[in-house]
């Protein structure tokens, strides 16, 4: 790997770790807030969210509904597209947590970097879930795994 | 709409067009093909595709597990983020019937998923180099059923 590949990995590391703290302050500061275009596409979402504003609040208000946030990146791809662009892709893992309890997944995600005064900025980002009929049957299929005994006991006979 | 937004949505409705006679050769014209690291990640794959090699393959597959496939794009854009690099997204409803016995009758699936594609230009025009196919999560998908079965059970409703 070379330098400038580590370099656009370390902000991934940045902002995956950003969003794990819920640390809205660093998550804002990694994305290119001079860019109108910029776009993020969640995984829940039909349309994006275009520019900063739009992801600002995104941030924020997905920081403040859950108590905990967990992000995790792996097999992390890394490409210099241009001198001042790179792309990331990788899987995400994630887990979001209030008083109902965690709810979690996976996700690919393609990430376009911008390079400006030697540091990286987030311009595009946007997650691909695996396709939900394969979601649940990977859930049907884990259900099955634990076996008939594992039949939750709800304590009424 | 500018000249590029109509020149990529043209690229990616002949792309797309390419999936209902299951002509990979041809897909595989509007890529870069002198980029020795290209990425597809479709949307029922685990693992991204690396490479002329997986993405080959991926597309001999799909022509055997697949009966008929049908696919149209729509809400295209297209950004120009460097002198020869293009950001595309648009939206993509495929319509599938999965290989099987005859005997077992099997009605189309369908879904629609949103595409992020970067491409570059080459001599020959706009060629693609990283394509990602994404759905909306279940939990989406799950509350777009839900909706659509009270829409269907209490029309008047709405």
């Amino acid at each position: 790997m070379n330098s400038e590949a580590a370099t656009l990995e370390s902000a991934v590391d940045a902002w995956t770790a950003a969003w794990s703290h819920r640390d809205t302050k660093t998550i804002v500061s990694l994305w290119d807030e001079q860019d109108a275009q910029s776009s993020y596409l969640p995984a829940e979402r039909h349309d994006p969210l275009i520019g900063s504003a739009a992801v600002t609040n995104y941030v924020k208000t997905t920081c403040t509904l859950y108590n905990t946030v967990r992000h995790r990146a792996e097999g992390v791809l890394t490409r210099r597209l241009s001198p001042s662009l790179g792309l990331a892709f990788y899987e995400l893992s994630w887990m979001l947590a209030d008083d109902r309890g965690p709810i979690g997944g996976t996700c690919r995600v393609t990430a376009i970097w911008r390079n400006r005064e030697d540091q990286w900025h987030l311009f595009h980002y946007a997650e691909a879930p695996l396709a939900p009929l394969l979601e649940l049957q990977a859930y049907y299929e884990s259900v099955a795994a634990d076996g008939l005994d594992a039949i939750p006991q709800r304590g009424m006979e | 709409m500018s000249d590029l937004q109509i020149e990529i949505a043209d690229l990616v409705k002949r792309y797309v067009a390419c999936s209902e006679t299951m002509d990979f050769e041809g897909k595989k014209r509007l890529w870069d093909l002198d980029d020795p690291l290209p990425l597809l990640m479709p949307e029922e794959a685990h693992t991204p595709l690396v490479g002329w090699k997986a993405i080959e393959a991926y597309w001999s597959k799909s022509r055997v597990v697949m009966e008929t496939l049908k696919s149209q794009s729509a809400n295209h854009t297209a950004r120009k983020i460097d002198s020869d690099i293009t950001l595309a997204t648009y939206d993509m409803r495929w319509i599938a019937t999965l290989a099987g016995p005859k005997e077992i009758p099997r009605k189309p699936i369908s879904a629609d998923v949103r595409v992020t594609a970067l491409l570059r230009q080459k001599p020959e025009g706009w060629r693609f180099f990283h394509l990602m196919e994404g759905p909306v999560d279940l939990m989406a998908m799950t509350r777009a059923a839900s909706a659509r079965r009270a829409e269907e059970l209490f029309p008047s409703s709405r």
